[in-house]
């Protein structure tokens, strides 16, 4: 479970978070959408314990992020927005230190990199600098390392882009598995599509505040002839 | 030329540091830049000034003062040039905005011009002050008309553009016609082999003007019928007509020496239609290496601790890292070079045999400098290879993983903290202590340098990382401006040398002239490191977790 209540974060004089409160609930995928700068990434940061909120409070698990925030960090799997991360290590060397900073045993790591390995055809890789890596071969890696530890809530920023079909489809079966095990998942997208399949909440925000949290049922309830899209479009005040 | 203009203004901005919004940070750095500026710009600016004044002083009983000037702006010309030619393949090959922006439709020249103009950014902060510097002991020596400042404004601005221009048209028919760099580590590669030749070429020139320096410059340039100054002329033919325009204020040779780098441009220009993007074909970032197979792969990958992971990924990245290598790694180990050449460069001769000798017949005095010079060479050191002083910077855009992870912020920041004083500690110690064995140096003397040398060198290490954790450079496009163009890099160095300089001073004032023992000298110096330490460690404790957790890097 992952919960953040009244939670505000200004840069300068821009708000980026206002006041903004959800709760993700254990056997939950939510999907996190909004137009570019609406505070997804910031919130995001927030609940990974990257950014200190101006005021309010991060819950995982029931741990909080500013009381007890290693214990908090233990159970997030979180995927940064940009996958150009040490890239001079190896993708080995990089999933034994991420396994080894969060504790994983020998024998659950083998296992877990094997599995990793072989459903984002990485294999071949391993053993190379990430430097030589493409775009999707670094975000699958990352996928991969942020997930190595089995972690109960999964917080994820914009984790298909760059993934090829397989792989982008094989890590929607994860979270699927993931959220059905009684863990929490949390992602944010751009692709509209993707939230309206793969979420059980949809959470819409725009310039800071959340405008919409609840199933997709209950969004086209509230607007029973529209789709997804032009629904968001019309939430988020950006109608063409 | 709008292309052109927005290019530049875009790239510049680019590579400026964001601004801080706290005003305490503000002032915390202006007040580092300050001390940059007091420590490292105006000793080399008064060197500049000084060099000049007594050279053209000297030269004008020969009625050939331009020549003085000349020499001066030479000098700094190959200076621009030779560190010129990594900031140059930088930016015009290596720089991360560059896969974006050659499929624009801008041409060539237009790409280059915009490069170049942020190249002459880049490297033009340090040349300015050396100019304006050696203008200004011409000025004082000479007193000329109004048209010589004219000039010299001129030369302030304009000096930088031909080396700079050099630089780039060798970037662009190296990257055209060879395959010996294709990627930012060949660059650093070779920079760092041209920056060593750059030192001996120095040292060599120190060791021959030793005696005095000005007599003997001013002898080379009149006695050996300006050989050198006429060989420099033919590479930098522009500085023949500048330092006649500043010396006689003759306007047609300000306006041939500006004719002059407005061809070297425009012919630059005009070779970038035919070499510059073709120039990027070569470039092949792939680099096949032996692999090893899956099982083998598996085998390596068992538990280990959390802080072990952590230092090793410290270390695989200080490694890795061409400039990190080379600035921050290397130094500790090849030290001993550069101090055989310095030892090489007196006018006697040291062996081994005679420190022994001189070690047996005086072994307090022996004693005294190895305790004094374990002490400011630990202190300096620590803070040349910079390992603490940029530990947080060099994180740079992977800061964040610093703040999401489960270790705590005090444990990364011991950690880095181990790494600067273990590679400091064994590369001072690995040839200090043999040294002082081949020479029989006292046990006591050898065992209270090795504790006085921690002391200094965990102070300079906690020192350089609560200075870096003020205002972290954290945007950087290349890993070697995180270096270069880190006043907290800088700042620590500053003070490293100032204190030793101090200690230094004092420890030999109490041991020479006041006749204090060296027990007691000792003894003095322990307390004060001791109390610098203590104070670190509050400052460090007070507030340097709560800065990591607060810095943002947006």
């Amino acid at each position: 479970m992952l919960e953040i209540k009244n939670v505000t974060k200004t840069f300068n004089t821009l708000k980026a978070v206002d006041d903004l409160s959800f709760r993700v609930e254990d056997g939950e995928i939510v999907g996190f959408v909004g137009p570019n700068g609406a505070g997804k990434t910031t919130t995001m940061k927030i609940l990974t314990g990257i950014l200190k909120p101006d005021s309010g409070e991060v819950n995982i698990n029931g741990f909080d992020m500013q009381k007890t925030p290693i214990e908090a960090k233990e159970i997030i799997g979180y995927i940064a927005d940009s996958p150009d991360m040490f890239l001079r290590l190896k993708g080995i060397e990089f999933l034994n230190i991420i396994a080894d900073i969060y504790k994983v045993p020998t024998d659950i790591r083998r296992e877990r990199i094997e599995t990793f390995a072989t459903r984002f055809g990485l294999i071949d890789a391993l053993d190379l600098p990430m430097q030589n890596y493409s775009h999707g071969m670094r975000q699958k890696m990352m996928v991969a390392a942020a997930l190595v530890h089995n972690p109960p809530v999964w917080i994820l920023d914009e984790p298909l882009i760059g993934l090829d079909p397989k792989s982008a489809y094989n890590l929607k079966g994860m979270m699927r598995e993931h959220a059905d095990a009684g863990n929490c998942v949390l992602f944010s997208t751009h692709v509209l599509e993707v939230a309206e399949k793969l979420c059980d909440k949809i959470i819409i925000i725009n310039r800071g505040k959340d405008i919409f949290y609840g199933t997709m049922d209950e969004l086209t309830t509230m607007y029973p002839d529209k789709d997804f899209e032009q629904i968001f479009l019309e939430m988020t005040g950006e109608s063409v | 030329m709008t292309t052109y203009l927005a290019l530049s203004k875009a790239f510049i901005k680019s590579l400026q540091m964001s601004k801080s919004t706290d005003r305490r940070t503000r002032i915390i750095l202006k007040f580092i830049i300050g001390l940059v500026v007091l420590f490292v710009f105006i000793p080399v600016a008064i060197f500049c000034a000084m060099m000049t004044y007594s050279l053209v002083t000297n030269l004008q009983f020969f009625h050939i003062q331009d020549l003085g000037v000349a020499m001066m702006l030479h000098t700094i010309c190959l200076f621009t040039l030779f560190f010129g030619f990594n900031v140059i393949f930088s930016e015009f090959y290596f720089s991360s905005d560059i896969e974006y922006v050659r499929p624009w439709p801008v041409s060539a020249w237009q790409l280059v011009a915009a490069k170049f103009s942020v190249s002459y950014y880049v490297d033009n902060m340090m040349q300015v002050f050396m100019v304006v510097a050696s203008l200004v002991g011409f000025f004082v020596a000479m007193k000329p008309g109004a048209m010589s400042y004219v000039a010299s404004a001129v030369a302030v601005v304009t000096l930088p553009i031909l080396p700079l221009t050099y630089c780039g048209i060798i970037a662009m028919v190296v990257m055209r016609f060879t395959k010996s760099i294709n990627n930012k580590e060949s660059v650093q590669r070779i920079s760092a082999l041209v920056l060593a030749g750059f030192i001996l070429m120095f040292v060599i020139m120190f060791r021959v003007f030793a005696k005095n320096a000005v007599d003997a410059i001013s002898f080379f340039i009149t006695e050996t019928s300006s050989p050198f100054v006429e060989y420099m002329n033919r590479i930098f033919p522009t500085i023949h007509f500048i330092s006649r325009a500043i010396t006689y204020g003759s306007v047609s040779d300000l306006l041939i020496y500006i004719l002059i780098n407005i061809i070297a441009v425009a012919f630059m220009l005009f070779l970038s239609e035919f070499l510059y993007f073709r120039g990027f074909e070569n470039l092949v970032t792939n680099v096949k290496n032996k692999q090893r197979s899956f099982e083998e792969l598996m085998k390596i990958s068992v538990q280990g601790t959390q802080n072990r992971a952590y230092m090793k990924k410290e270390i695989l990245i200080l490694f890795r890292t061409p400039s990190f290598f080379t600035n921050c790694i290397l130094p500790n180990f090849i030290w001993p070079i550069f101090a055989l050449i310095i030892l090489k460069m007196q006018t006697y001769d040291v062996s081994i045999t005679a420190l022994r000798i001189y070690n047996m017949n005086e072994p307090k005095i022996v004693g005294f400098f190895l305790i004094m010079g374990s002490v400011v060479f630990s202190l300096i050191m620590t803070a040349l290879n910079s390992l603490a002083s940029n530990a947080i910077s060099r994180e740079g855009k992977h800061f964040q993983f610093m703040k999401y992870i489960p270790i705590p912020y005090d444990t990364q920041w011991d950690i880095k903290i181990l790494i600067s004083c273990v590679f400091s500690f064994v590369g001072i110690w690995m040839y200090l202590l043999p040294f002082c064995i081949i020479i029989h140096t006292n046990f006591i003397y050898i065992i209270v340098s090795i504790l006085l040398s921690i002391l200094s060198i965990t102070f300079v290490s906690y020192m350089g990382i609560y200075i870096d954790s003020i205002q972290p450079k954290l945007i950087w496009d290349d890993e070697l401006s995180v270096l270069r163009e880190n006043t907290n890099v800088a700042l620590v160095m500053a003070l490293a040398l100032g204190i030793g300089i101090a200690i230094a001073f004092v420890g030999y004032s109490f041991y020479a002239f006041l006749k204090v023992r060296l027990l007691l000298v000792s003894l003095s110096l322990f307390v004060v490191l001791a109390i610098l330490n203590l104070f670190v460690l509050w400052r460090t404790s007070k507030n340097a977790v709560r800065r990591i957790a607060e810095q943002e890097e947006t």
